[in-house]
């Protein structure tokens, strides 16, 4: 309980003939953390993959494929094995597989060429609106042998057609007004023994041409010309469509098999990659991992009657210094709180796991400092509306509502509903009257700093106890506590004494911690005064409640307007409130815990323990 | 007997600035940890630990707040 669960160190030994057998019952099992072999290591090279590795790995990728193609995501149990997608083997999903993929990519295929057809048949519509713009027909633009012609836009076509007078009479220039900004759409005819010169009043001008190469050679009148290139457009954008609709049943159709195969497939591929890890001789492999010491026997079991007492396990305890995977083992209500331990650091193998006293203590500091009967219940029935809308945030919701139900009874002890202390003219029944006897709240979160930062250097003299023996254990931890009343002695009954036991305190403490003792000694003090934040968080929150209710009664005396705006003011400002509330009371009640508990004895920084096979070892 | 408005500035002024003091220091903090998370998703609970240590200073500041309004009694 105040320890993660035990493990035994591994070896698994066994002839290459056994060891695919051997490797799809760790993967059923899911009891060892197999620690990678490094080459070297008893002269042993590392595995090969099984060969069926490659086919698996590139049917993985196709699937991955198809599924991001359709738009299919999401997750979905495995069970069964092949048999969940319908299959009876590999190759028989490797079929199955294959004809959906040409399925796919032929509609993929066909879907992108309309849409190319459709990008230059907008190209092309364009040309021809220009076109008709001029009120010209489309064989005027086929090649002359005298003749040149530019087509474009230009800012002023009455200045152009001045500027080429002055060159030349021989031309014919149409024009029209084209869109707001492009000025004048113009298309120009001149004699080609000209075209230099044009070319340079043009520029002048500000010409800026429209190619014509989707145009040039077509014949007949524009307007037949557009109503075809409507025509056909509307007949690729209904194809487009079809497609379309064509993959969204492809996906609905598919969306299971698609999410089974993908995990399927994984998890074959894991299981054929898993040599990798392995060390190998030229007919024999070796495995070593970590096992829980209370799946052990399984193990045993199960791995000699799948390889018929072909396999030899070996199991040890770790010794010190090993790098033991580390899976947390708490008490069901407790459980919860470990998502606070992956926040921050898994403890190692043979470190006390905090969590049972986070979940004693969490919940006590979130209470107090958003000790509320209103706020306590309406978090409450939020955080199960919570659970059931966003199950992936359920790690966060589990420790909450332990902390809503501890805001609850604070609550009750404050005498507090939504920041009222009475109503209706009846006081209600309280403890401490936080808005009033600041004083006493401030008093009262320091004594729980004092006991919790207390609870620390025990916990941390038990952690140190194990590898350094009693006496520097008892120097680097438990001397703190002899400080504290040190001080105690010196402010309640006298210098003399006082001086003697804080001095005798830490010259211990040097002894147990050298200098870094000596840095953290004013930390004590402000790690003690921190936890006034307790009350004063809290106080802020009553504060900003009580500002809210003042204002909403000072309204409701005006009339039904005044009133409906009140209820306004009050839900608004209840709402903020309690958003903040909860927000600081989360982060205060963490920090406390992170930065003024477990830097007393904690030290984390474990490997999680990931069983071959589950779901976290990929 | 102080003057009650004096006191009220001064305890205005302890957790006032008392709290620019933690927003200068967690603005750098929390720069270089959010820095840290895009390298490193595991760094969260690391990086909220650093960045919320200033917060003492303001804690530090309500007190005195307190202690300081406790002199206009």
């Amino acid at each position: 309980m105040f320890a993660p669960e035990r493990m035994k160190r591994v070896t698994v030994i066994g002839p290459s003939s056994v060891m695919d057998r051997a490797v799809r019952e760790l993967h059923r099992l899911k009891a060892v953390h197999i620690t990678d072999h490094s080459k070297g290591e008893f002269e042993l090279d590392i595995g090969s993959p099984f060969e069926r590795a490659d086919r698996l790995s590139e049917l993985l990728v196709t699937v991955r494929a198809i599924s991001s193609a359709l738009g299919v995501s999401g997750k979905k149990e495995l069970m069964n094995g092949f048999r969940a997608v319908g299959m009876k083997n590999l190759a028989g999903l490797n079929k199955a597989v294959k004809r959906l993929n040409s399925e796919v990519s032929s509609i993929l295929a066909d879907a992108k060429e309309a849409e190319e057809k459709l990008k230059k048949l907008s190209l092309k519509k364009s040309q021809l609106e220009f076109v008709q713009k001029l009120g010209l027909g489309l064989d005027a633009f086929s090649d002359y042998k005298s003749l040149a012609y530019f087509v474009g836009t230009v800012k002023d076509a009455q200045k152009l057609r001045k500027s080429l007078l002055i060159a030349t009479d021989k031309f014919e220039l149409f024009s029209a007004e084209g869109k707001k900004k492009l000025g004048f759409v113009i298309a120009l005819f001149i004699d080609s023994g000209k075209k230099a010169e044009a070319a340079e009043v043009l520029a002048a001008s500000g010409f800026a041409e429209m190619p014509l190469a989707d145009v040039k050679g077509l014949s007949g009148p524009v307007s037949a010309a557009i109503e075809a290139a409507n025509k056909e457009r509307s007949r690729l954008e209904r194809q487009v469509e079809a497609n379309e609709k064509l993959l969204a049943r492809l996906s609905v159709k598919w969306h299971d098999f698609l999410l089974l195969s993908e995990q399927l497939l994984a998890a074959e591929l894991e299981k054929a990659e898993a040599p990798l890890r392995f060390a190998v001789s030229k007919s024999a492999f070796v495995i070593q991992g970590w096992v829980p010491a209370s799946e052990l026997d399984t193990l045993e079991a199960t791995l000699s009657k799948a390889t018929g007492e072909r396999i030899f396990v070996e199991a040890e305890p770790p010794k010190q210094g090993d790098t033991v995977p580390v899976r947390m083992s708490n008490p069901k209500p407790a459980k919860p709180f470990e998502f606070f331990m992956r926040l921050y650091s898994l403890p190692k193998y043979d470190e006390i796991d905090p969590t049972v006293f986070t979940f004693i203590t969490f919940p006590l500091f979130f209470g107090f400092i958003l000790g509320d009967v209103g706020y306590g219940l309406v978090t409450f029935f939020l955080l199960f509306w919570l659970k059931e809308k966003f199950p992936a945030a359920s790690g966060l919701v589990n420790v909450l509502i332990p902390a809503s139900v501890s805001s609850i009874i604070f609550g009750f002890l404050f005498g507090e509903v939504f920041g009222f202390e009475q109503a209706f003219g009846v006081e209600f029944p309280q403890l401490i009257s936080r808005a009033h006897e600041i004083n006493a709240m401030l008093i009262t979160a320091v004594a729980i700093g004092l006991l919790h930062v207390n609870l620390g250097f025990v916990l941390g003299f038990v952690n140190e106890l194990k590898h350094k023996g009693l006496f520097k254990a008892f120097c680097a931890k438990l001397s703190w506590i002899i400080l504290q009343l040190g001080v105690a002695v010196w402010v309640f009954w006298g210098a003399k004494a006082g001086i003697a036991v804080s001095a005798a305190a830490v010259a211990l403490i040097y002894i147990g911690e050298s200098m870094r003792g000596m840095v953290e000694l004013p930390g004590l003090l402000s790690n003690v005064v921190s936890y006034t934040r307790l009350a004063a968080v809290g106080i802020s929150s009553v504060m900003l409640a009580n500002v809210i209710n003042d204002i909403s009664k000072g309204i409701a005396q005006s009339g039904t307007i005044g009133i409906a705006a009140s209820v306004i003011i009050l839900f608004i400002g209840h709402t903020i409130n309690l958003a903040l509330g909860l927000l600081g009371g989360f982060l205060q009640s963490l920090r406390l815990h992170y930065v003024e508990f477990f830097t007393k004895f904690f030290e984390g920084g474990a490997i999680p323990f990931k069983p071959f096979g589950s779901a976290q070892s990929k | 007997m102080v003057e009650a408005g004096l006191v009220a500035i001064g305890a205005g002024l302890a957790i006032g600035l008392s709290a620019i003091a933690a927003g200068i220091a967690e603005k750098d903090i929390g720069a270089a940890a959010v820095g840290a998370m895009a390298e490193k998703d595991e760094a969260f609970g690391k990086g909220l630990i650093l960045t919320v240590i200033p917060e003492t200073l303001v804690i530090f500041g309500l007190v005195v707040a307190i202690l300081i309004l406790g002199l206009a009694k």
